[in-house]
């Protein structure tokens, strides 16, 4: 057997032997020249059908604008917002949706009052609903590449490191929000189960506009189904028929009913991670590092999280954390703020403020003197 | 490893340019049958075991009748060790279920157990494959392959070895031997194929499966026009489906240098069940033609002997399809419809006054009707369904307008490629964009779920 194996390596100029069969019972047959004609018409097409959408379908600045929450996986909207805001340089507010504002109306939001105190520049809301540490970093990584050379307000909820399911560390399979902007092939997070198919074109999507632009179309205007699936739901409905162009509209609906969260909730006692091992708090290191290396100037803010709801040694883990990602911050001479807690009644659950708890944050954040430092950088350096 | 899904790109993309470096070698046959291999394994690598095993015994089935004069006793062991294999792999639960309800019926007490294994994807088309070398070469109507590799290698083949088609070792036996001629025009000839049958599977019958799968779950939710739609888009379906896989089996065979039969030639255009039957999975048909129909005698014996062997071969091929009452009765309906179509036409006025358009429809109610045997979740569910289609009122069936344009467009396509419009079809630009609406389509609009074929069951 393995002399037969080896001798198979020999050259055969023996040609097989065909039979005739009929190709088949259509003629879609195309010969190589129309092969090219189709790569060629298909190349124009997947290059500028985005771009030419991106034209046409309008996408005014409104004030307070944040990303609709039905669009929060919309990614290629998101680097459409990011250009938008890149070309009126105006400065990024990013983080989940304690910056986005889960309880709150758009001009409620953190961003909203920091404008109300800010004459000089404008802070956007780049919020995005359920976006933790690790999928940020994947954010930045593949959709946010015109964050470059800005002024970027970024968010550090310690939230995400609050137990291990949390900080996506748990071997068993968990749903989390944003898979699609964590790693797929190498070193994926351990509880991350998605079949090699669905990795495999995640990883397509990320590198071909054509797709994020498919999956937009989807989010917007399919309810985030495909083609078949919506038709179902909609019979007798022309497809095309559903495509507007309207905007993106912020939306006064609101996600949850503003209630402090001393009228429905108890204390926790969230077991913590150890930022050693945190794969969320590394992610963020990670984030803020591509930040600083595509030359934007970063200020962090850290919480403020809701200590009255944590049971004393809880608490006791969280200061420990707090104080541990602030010096991290120092050592890096990342300018930051670790503003102390707001009164109880200002939360609406361990991490979201209410519209009051915003006020007063933007308020202490406008007149801390590091902020106001870095505010007159970006002054020096912008204008 | 499913055709429209990445792993099998991926599998593809380090498969064929190693195959394409060293076709001039005969490396290329062991590349092909590990390929062959890890496509297979890639479902459950324990299947290889089992087809391993059933190639090994036909080869030397066909090695021991070369030096004995018991050519007959060496082809009964392939027989039995095939259909044994398929018995018990197949049809293990059906046969226990069924004795055991007899056990019941007589007053025993006593239950058979139901055997408890996985239905290895494929069994029924690779046996098949293997058992027609080993009874052509006991008909004298092929050589022995000498080589075990190229044997296997041609049981084993990855674009036909899960659903077909079921290749005769005298077509593709001999493309094994020697240098694969692979031209441009096969490489171009094997996208088209390609695309075609993706679009079939992806775009159109993942697409009506969802319709029909609604409607075949809850039969007796549904009033009359959501059931006749129901069927009518499973009857689609499962053509897209097997065709489109047959397709894309066909076009990456053509791109690395194979040409496997033609296994569907727009069967819905046909004018009688027979007609039907040579158009629809016609790898299969023609097997069981050569193999059962015409060693029970065919239509040599008289009318009476004719219709008896019909009848056995299609009950037999419905058998094959599904180890269920249901597909049983699909294949007596459809032995039944042969049958009555074979009479028809020996009709003058039917066969030359009817207008062709008439016989076509009528075919095509009938196999609609049959289908909802073949689809039904039991006898009871088939029952109730065609009950329900004579029986219930208008009711809004819900399905969806963009799916029965799509239908009626194959169907114009398919109607025109047999009429003597055809020669429009073959204009460039027209085939130009079609493609190119298969692949926009294919890209933008068609769904994301992982359906698997329906044959694989079989």
């Amino acid at each position: 057997m393995i002399k037969q194996f080896l001798a198979s390596f020999q050259q055969n100029t023996d040609y097989a032997k065909v039979p005739e069969v009929p190709y088949g019972s259509h003629l879609i047959r195309l010969s190589w020249i129309e092969w090219i004609i189709v790569f060629v018409i298909l190349g124009l097409l997947f290059h500028f059908a985005p771009w030419g959408w991106s034209q046409i379908e309008p996408f005014p600045m409104q004030d307070d604008f944040r990303i609709p929450y039905k669009l929060s996986n919309d990614y290629w909207l998101f680097s459409r917002y990011c250009e938008q805001i890149k070309k009126n340089q105006d400065i990024f507010v990013l983080g989940d949706s304690v910056v986005w504002g889960e309880y709150v109306h758009p001009e409620e939001t953190f961003s909203h009052y920091l404008n109300e105190n800010e004459v000089d520049h404008v802070y956007r809301n780049v919020g995005v609903n359920g976006i933790h540490p690790i999928s940020m970093y994947g954010l930045l990584c593949y959709y946010a590449g015109s964050i470059q050379n800005q002024s970027v307000l970024l968010h550090c909820n310690p939230l995400w490191m609050s137990s291990p399911q949390r900080d996506l560390q748990v071997d068993k399979e968990i749903p989390f929000n944003h898979p699609e902007l964590t790693a797929q092939f190498f070193s994926p997070v351990p509880c991350y189960r998605a079949s090699f198919s669905d990795r495999a074109g995640i990883v397509a999507e990320r590198n071909a506009p054509f797709l994020q632009w498919m999956h937009h179309i989807r989010i917007a205007y399919f309810d985030n189904s495909d083609m078949p699936s919506w038709t179902l739901e909609h019979p007798y409905v022309n497809p095309v028929s559903t495509i507007h162009f309207d905007g993106f509209q912020n939306s006064r609906e609101l996600r949850h009913d503003p209630v402090p969260w001393t009228e429905k909730g108890t204390k926790q006692d969230f077991p913590w991670v150890s930022l050693d091992s945190s794969l969320q708090w590394k992610s963020f290191q990670k984030a803020v590092r591509i930040l600083q290396d595509r030359g934007n100037s970063i200020f962090v803010l850290v919480g403020p999280f809701n200590e009255h709801m944590l049971e004393p040694e809880s608490l006791r883990q969280y200061q420990s954390i707090r104080d541990k990602i602030t010096a991290w911050l120092k050592e890096e001479s990342i300018p930051s703020f670790t503003p102390s807690a707001l009164p109880s009644h200002y939360y609406a659950d361990a991490s979201h403020p209410l519209k009051e708890g915003y006020s007063m944050l933007a308020g202490a954040l406008i007149e801390n003197t590091g902020f106001k430092q870095w505010r007159k950088g970006i002054s020096i350096n912008s204008f | 490893m499913l055709f429209h899904t990445w792993p099998f790109y991926v599998f593809f993309l380090i498969f064929y340019p190693i195959y394409i470096a060293t076709k001039h070698t005969r490396f290329s046959i062991w590349w092909l049958l590990i390929a062959s291999y890890v496509f297979y394994a890639w479902w459950n690598p324990l299947f290889l075991l089992l087809i391993v095993y059933s190639t090994l015994l036909d080869y030397v089935v066909v090695n021991q009748m070369e030096k004995s004069q018991r050519k007959k006793l060496w082809l009964m062991i392939s027989v039995v060790n095939n259909l044994g294999l398929l018995g018990f792999f197949k049809y293990g639960v059906f046969f226990t279920d069924n004795v055991n309800v007899l056990l019941r019926m007589i007053g025993l007490s006593y239950q058979l157990p139901a055997p408890d294994v996985l239905l290895p994807v494929g069994i029924s088309f690779y046996t098949f494959q293997s058992m027609s070398y080993t009874i052509d070469y006991y008909r004298g109507k092929i050589e022995r392959e000498a080589s075990f590799i190229r044997f296997a290698a041609f049981v084993a083949l990855f674009p036909q070895l899960v659903a077909g088609p079921i290749e005769r070792a005298k077509n593709l036996l001999p493309q094994l031997h020697g240098v694969p001629r692979v031209t441009l025009q096969d490489v171009t000839d094997g996208m088209s194929l390609f695309v075609l049958g993706l679009f079939k599977k992806v775009a159109l019958a993942n697409y009506l499966a969802m319709f029909s799968d609604q409607i075949f779950s809850m039969p007796d939710q549904y009033q009359s026009p959501a059931l006749i739609l129901g069927t009518i888009a499973f009857g689609w379906q499962i053509y897209f489906d097997f065709s489109g896989y047959t397709d894309m089996a066909r076009g990456v065979a053509r791109m690395m240098g194979f040409k496997l039969m033609l296994n569907f030639n727009n069967p819905y255009l046909a004018t009688g069940l027979g007609d039907f039957w040579s158009r629809w999975h016609i790898s299969l048909s023609t097997w069981f033609r050569d193999y059962v129909y015409i060693p029970l005698g065919g239509n040599r014996s008289g009318t009476f002997a004719t219709y008896r062997n019909v009848f056995i071969t299609m009950v037999v091929s419905g058998f094959w399809h599904g180890a269920a009452w249901t597909f049983v009765v699909w294949g007596a309906l459809h032995a039944i419809g042969t049958l009555l179509t074979r009479e028809l036409e020996r009709n003058q006025w039917y066969r030359e006054n009817l207008p062709r358009w008439v016989k076509q429809l009528w075919v095509y109610i009938f196999v609609n009707l049959t289908w909802i045997f073949f689809r039904a979740e039991s006898m009871s569910d088939a029952c109730l369904m065609l009950g329900r289609i004579f029986t219930t009122g208008w009711a809004d069936p819900m399905f969806p307008i963009v799916a029965l344009v799509l239908i009626v467009s194959v169907y114009v396509y398919q109607y025109l490629f047999e009429s003597k419009w055809k020669t429009v079809l073959t204009l460039a630009p027209v085939r130009i964009a079609l493609v190119l609406f298969m692949i926009v389509y294919l890209t933008m609009f068609a769904g994301t779920a992982d359906q698997p074929f329906i044959y694989f069951q079989f």
